[in-house]
């Protein structure tokens, strides 16, 4: 992902304004903030016309398994729709911007980075958690395999990790140690425990058990 | 003794994998309002006016605050406490930070203005509608500016921008030492300011219970720390406030004291009558956690004709930025590393605290110990360079032996223990030195550049060195069939729970999964150490072993009490209190019945431990790296450690702190650093995408081996191990790379070791060559 | 903020014409954008649902890409990794795995940046937009479409359909790298795409050079092409390839490199990037 970095830095700010102005259109964004709840009809285009959503609209997501429907804000995203409308609080936030991993879920069987998922643009997604992945009591082969190679220390990064760690073997990443630390760059363990972390998933990629 | 239990893996590792961890944005609770401060953009102003009026009427909106505000309720600045002298010898200024800017702001991205509301994005909306009346002024960014002559003043009580200094050994006698020497080479050299980057933002929830105390769960890795001070500024006895934390995604250092968002979110709890949650966003977290290092080095070592060190000099200039506490002089208590593992007869050294328009530096795993570690092993190598002595030989030369210690290093540190050559024969076989120079031609036939660098980290851990912390801990058996453990140390990510979970159960003889652990709560214990300075295990499970031996020694009244004996007639082994000579036995859960129904504090015990002294994690790093001259790109290539952590408690749990700290230390040394631009003043290193953080494909497998020499200064053998990894392998690492590229003429290179760097530091030498 | 998804280009380029429209695709730039306030849209459109962005197309001519694919997808389909691995691997350097598979050609062209990594690979590859706009479609070749940063050669209700790539020559074949300072995550230093074609005796026929964030927009070099034109891509105009390519950049100094640093590594970059197209076009 590129962002026009080189000329005035990542913010795209260049001299500090002497006066913190308001922008015309927050007047918009602050009177969206309200959860519209007029359903709107996302699920079917039929023939040539736009399907308008207003200001709120309603999605149906199946969430671990679970069909959810829901009211959400255009500018939501998936990891907050996760977080706060399903108190699914697994999921994390670590930079809100796509670059840490740890908001990673699979979406219709894809790794995705939640927080740059708008829900709006997902109408009757299939969502898999880190709360979805254990089967009760039983673990997921690559939940077990993290705990016996010790692949998690604060544990903040760990859910992304685990649901990334899962879509990079059943996508045919896994087949070697440096074809596991190319495809898993995306996620970011400040811990250091990336050598557990890359072995834990290639054990389970090697052993089958997905 | 006791019987040890087979590891299976961390016993928190099961709630963190399948998403049951509890940090603090995972916390609900009914009425949970938001808060969101407004920070300044400019690193030096003096604020005019600060109009609220708009965002006070926006949608959602609870409260809009600001210093006066805060002032107007008797919350004053947090404390500084330091007692050094500044430069005129006068008593350092207490320059203390304001919790919300009233006149002046000092740093890009100080608090000034906080809003409460019922969500974030209100919060954050309205925050735009604040207008601030900035009246920019001069500022200073680094160190260099900030003591030129006639350089603007960070705070006007003190005009040459010197916090504090501080200095021991003598001038005169390393001056003889110079003179006399054969050779004397120096470093100027700059450890660069990084920030912690802990996965989990910063982040506070406040809240006042139904008795009206200030409790705060708070992503802390200090709990104990945080209470005098929060007691403090509401002016309430310590008995309320209450501190808790529960997960904690991260720490290094950067979470161990009060920051100004914790005291906002309990004075907006105070005011409103609601909870308030603060959580940091990320491109605030750049901005707004306390940074690391920044440290420009000035030393000298002086060496006679063999090679052998006769005296070391070195001057420390910390930028700590604009506000100064006690948290501004790590530089000064692991100073004392600056004498490695070598004989040095003579070691003079002064560090100074140097005010900028900077956000504070302060500790930051290792705190001082990779930046001492980095001038010592950074000079011996200028030395092994400038006399062609092969750097391994060098540093066998001057090495301290087994049969001096106790070893007073003449300056700081008194090592209790160690066996410094081992470590380094034994890392010499690990990384299979004798093989490199071989490699070293392999790699120039296919055009590249092969380093390989060595650093012998020593580091004071269970301290602070001048004065170690006192630990506490408690433990209640219940008839239940569990045992709590209450401790004062905190794991943010370090398994210690599980550490100490194994201890008490291999001591009383019950199965792990009976055992429960609950940390960061200040309601529990009189007091306690939190995470920081490597000492979980030496101090934390050291005070842990004395209060199960406290548990032992009342159990066997207790259960002399029911067997009609006296306590020295009762043995205890294998979770039963036997009266000796019979076959009489209670177990540890009859015990614990047998209290309860006498009493209402059933079967507890509690222990403090006051380490005697500190102790010396030492070893040997020897870092292998591969560069392309074209491009400067540069490849790890293999990583060795021996390291001497005293008694091993958990092999695993200790290799991944090793891991961890390399990471960090690499990564400091090939990218990771923080850039202001020099005109906006704004930061230009403020996301993962700008700031080098190392990815899975970043670092290579880390071969690690431990070897036992354990201490006496704690009964466990322990010496610590949290912070052992990132000490050796700055240096290691900068030492790798100038190995590399000294055949092409350079002698050093500064960090970050980039491409660009490395490209220009070549470049550069085929000039230097050429012409 | 409004989110539509209309079905039509007519319904979209009504849409985009209308005050605060922004086109969303995969939205992993816009929404990064968005949080930072850099960018405050009133109605995203989201073009996804528009057939004709989503599909991927083979006849004689060539390729037709539709400009919300995604990079994960460009990889899946049987025959474009193969004529055009360059290009696919080009887009799939676009942030980290996550991203590839929201990420999509016409988003990291509109952000407008220099240093987006893809572009580079289309140049060369000599990929051709397709504009719809409320006066209906035209087409403009991907190097004349970025003119500065966050600048585009694109007007008021017009956003990409669709890349035509034409069909690879007999002996073509095209590469793509970039030099980066750690990790795919990051920015680029240097990107560099190159595709050539051969005739029967190894002769270089045809070639296009293009390079990115060394410029204030992708740049198409001319002379880099000229330089390996009528050889047979030998060491000596491989290093006419480089002096074209290094005389080419306008880089700018910033933390991830001074200008000479860019300049010299881009030739390099170039000879590499150049050494693997003509193997695979001589394995065709």
């Amino acid at each position: 992902m590129s962002t026009d970095a080189e000329h005035t830095g990542s913010q795209g700010r260049s001299d500090p304004p002497a006066r913190v102005t308001r922008r015309a259109a927050l007047q918009t964004a602050a009177s969206a903030v309200a959860f519209a709840t007029a359903p709107a009809s996302n699920a079917q285009q039929t023939g040539p016309t736009t399907s308008a959503a207003a200001e709120g609209s309603t999605i149906r997501l199946i969430v671990n398994g679970q069909p959810r429907t829901l009211s959400v804000d255009p500018r939501q995203s998936i990891l907050d729709i996760l977080r706060e409308t399903l108190d699914l609080t697994g999921t994390k936030k670590g930079c809100n911007a796509g670059a840490c991993g740890a908001c990673t879920v699979l979406l219709n069987g894809q790794r995705i980075n939640s927080c740059l998922a708008l829900a709006a643009m997902h109408d009757g997604a299939e969502i898999t958690t880190i709360e979805g992945l254990a089967k009760g009591d039983d673990l997921h082969p690559l939940q077990q395999a993290f705990i016996e190679r010790d692949g998690l220390q604060c544990g903040y990064c760990t859910p992304g990790q685990i649901m990334s760690g899962v879509a990079c073997i059943s996508e045919g990443h896994a087949g070697s140690v440096q074809e596991i630390k190319a495809w898993m760059s995306g996620n970011i363990c400040r811990c250091g425990a990336y050598a557990g972390i890359v072995e834990a998933i290639s054990d389970v990629a090697k052993g089958g058990k997905l | 003794m006791t019987e040890t239990i087979a590891y299976t893996g961390r016993i928190e590792d099961e709630r963190l994998a399948t998403g049951r961890g509890r940090y603090v944005a995972d916390l609900r609770l009914p009425r949970l309002a938001h808060a969101f401060t407004v920070r300044s953009v400019y690193s030096h102003a003096k604020i005019r006016s600060i109009d609220t009026a708009a965002a006070k009427a926006a949608p959602g909106v609870l409260a809009v605050l600001t210093g006066a505000d805060l002032a107007a309720d008797g919350i004053g600045d947090l404390p500084c406490g330091v007692e050094l002298p500044k430069s005129d010898g006068q008593k350092a200024h207490q320059a203390k930070r304001p919790v919300l800017a009233r006149d002046r702001v000092r740093f890009v991205g100080e608090c000034v203005v906080l809003i409460v509301a019922e969500s974030v994005e209100q919060a954050e909306a309205a925050g735009e509608l604040v207008e601030i009346d900035y009246e920019p002024l001069d500022a200073v960014a680094d160190v260099e500016p900030a003591l030129a002559s006639g350089a603007p003043a960070v705070w006007d009580e003190v005009p040459d921008n010197i916090a504090y200094v501080w200095k021991k050994g003598d001038n005169d006698t390393f001056e003889k030492a110079a003179a006399g020497a054969a050779h004397v080479v120096r470093l100027t050299s700059h450890v660069s300011r990084v920030t912690a980057c802990s996965m989990e933002p910063r982040g506070a929830l406040g809240l006042i219970d139904d008795e009206g105390r200030y409790v705060i769960h708070a992503s802390t890795q200090g709990p104990f720390n945080m209470r005098p001070t929060l007691a403090g500024l509401f002016k309430v006895d310590q008995s309320k406030v209450r501190i808790l934390a529960g997960d904690v995604g991260g720490s290094f250092g950067m979470k161990s004291g009060a920051y100004p968002e914790d005291v906002l979110v309990l004075w907006a709890a105070k005011r409103l009558g609601r909870p308030v949650r603060w959580i940091s966003e990320r491109r605030e977290s750049f901005l707004s956690d306390d940074h690391g290092r920044d440290v420009h080095i000035d030393a000298e070592l002086a060496l006679d004709k063999d090679g052998k060190i006769l005296g070391l000099r070195g001057k420390f200039d910390v930028n700590i930025g604009c506000y100064l506490s006690g948290r501004s002089l790590f530089m000064i208590g692991n100073l004392g590393g600056i004498a490695g593992v070598y004989r040095i007869p003579t070691i003079v050294a002064s560090v100074r605290g140097i005010f900028t328009n900077q956000q504070t530096s302060a500790p930051y795993r290792g705190a001082g110990r990779p930046e001492a570690t980095y001038a010592i092993e950074r000079l011996i190598d200028l030395a092994a360079r400038k006399m062609k002595i092969d750097p391994y030989q060098l540093r066998l030369r001057n090495l301290v032996p087994p049969t001096a210690m106790p070893y007073d290093t003449g300056f700081t540190f008194v090592y209790d223990c160690g066996e410094f050559e081992g470590n380094m024969t034994g890392a010499a076989e690990l990384a299979d030195q004798a093989g490199f120079e071989a490699r070293r031609a392999e790699s120039a036939k296919r055009g590249k550049l092969r380093g390989l660098g060595i650093a012998n980290p020593i580091e004071v851990a269970g301290g602070p060195f001048a004065k170690p912390g006192k630990d506490y801990s408690s433990i209640r058996v219940s008839s239940d069939g569990t045992v709590t453990l209450n401790t004062g140390v905190m794991s943010v990510g370090q398994g210690i729970e599980t550490m100490m979970s194994y201890l008490v159960a291999e001591r009383l003889g019950v199965s792990v999964d009976k055992v429960r652990y609950v940390q960061g709560d200040t309601d529990l214990l009189p007091g306690g150490r939190g995470n920081g300075g490597s000492s979980s295990t030496g101090v934390g499970g050291a005070c842990v072993a004395i209060t199960l031996d406290n548990t032992i020694a009342k159990g066997r009244e207790i259960a002399a009490d029911m067997l009609e004996a006296k306590p020295d007639d009762i043995e205890f082994a294998d979770g039963h209190f036997r009266l000796g000579g019979t076959n009489r036995a209670v177990t540890l859960f009859e015990v614990a019945e047998h209290a309860e129904k006498a009493n209402d504090d059933g079967f507890t015990a509690a222990g403090e431990f006051q380490p005697p002294s500190v102790t010396y994690p030492n070893g040997c790093h020897m870092c292998e790296i591969e560069i392309d001259p074209d491009t400067g790109a540069l490849e790890i290539v293999r990583y060795t450690i021996v390291e001497d952590i005293g008694t091993v408690i958990n092999p695993t749990l200790a290799r991944g702190q090793i891991h961890g700290g390399v990471a960090q230390g690499v990564a400091q040394a090939i990218g990771e650093k923080l850039i202001y631009d020099a005109e906006s003043a704004q930061l230009s290193t403020g996301s993962f995408m700008d700031y080098m953080i190392p990815r899975a494909h970043d670092l290579p497998n880390i071969n690690i081996r431990t070897r036992e020499v354990p201490t006496k200064v704690n009964s466990l053998g322990a010496k610590g191990v949290g912070e052992a990894g990132t000490v050796g392998s700055l240096a290691a690492t900068i030492n790798a790379v100038c190995d590399a590229l000294s055949p092409l003429g350079i002698t050093h290179i500064e960090m970050p070791a980039t491409p660009a760097r490395i490209w220009q530091a070549i470049e550069n030498a085929r000039e230097a060559k050429a012409a | 903020m409004r989110y539509e998804k209309p079905t039509t280009v007519e319904a979209a380029t009504a849409l985009l014409a209308g005050q605060g429209a922004r086109v969303l695709a995969g939205g992993t730039d816009l929404l990064v954008q968005m949080r930072s306030r850099v960018l405050s849209p009133d109605v995203l459109v989201d073009i996804k649902g528009i057939d004709a962005t989503r599909k991927i197309t083979k006849d004689a001519s060539g390729y037709t890409i539709g400009a919300a694919v995604t990079g994960a997808e460009l990889k899946e389909h049987p025959t474009l990794s193969k004529d055009w691995p360059g290009l696919v691997e080009a887009a799939n350097l676009i942030g980290s795995t996550q991203v590839q598979g929201r990420c999509s050609l016409g988003g990291n062209l509109c952000n407008g940046s220099p240093a987006a990594d893809s572009v580079p690979g289309m140049i060369a590859a000599g990929a051709v937009a397709t504009i719809a706009g409320p006066k209906g479609t035209r087409t403009l070749p991907v190097e004349d479409i970025m003119l500065a940063p966050r600048k585009l050669a694109l007007t008021a209700g017009e956003f990409i359909v669709s890349f035509k790539i034409p069909a690879r020559p007999a002996h073509g074949g095209d590469a793509y790298l970039r030099f980066i300072p750690r990790t795919e995550m990051d920015i680029a230093v240097v990107g560099c795409g190159v595709a050539l074609a051969l005739d029967a005796g190894g002769t270089c026929t045809a070639a296009r050079v293009s390079l990115g964030a060394v410029a204030a927009r992708p740049l198409l070099v001319e002379d880099g092409a000229k330089a390996l034109i009528g050889t047979k891509v030998d060491d000596a105009a491989l290093a006419k390839l480089e002096a074209a390519v290094r005389a080419a950049c306008k880089p700018i100094d910033d933390k991830r490199g001074t200008v000479e640093f860019r300049i010299d590594v881009a030739g390099t970059l170039a000879k590499r990037t150049a050494k693997i197209a003509l193997e695979r076009a001589r394995k065709v």
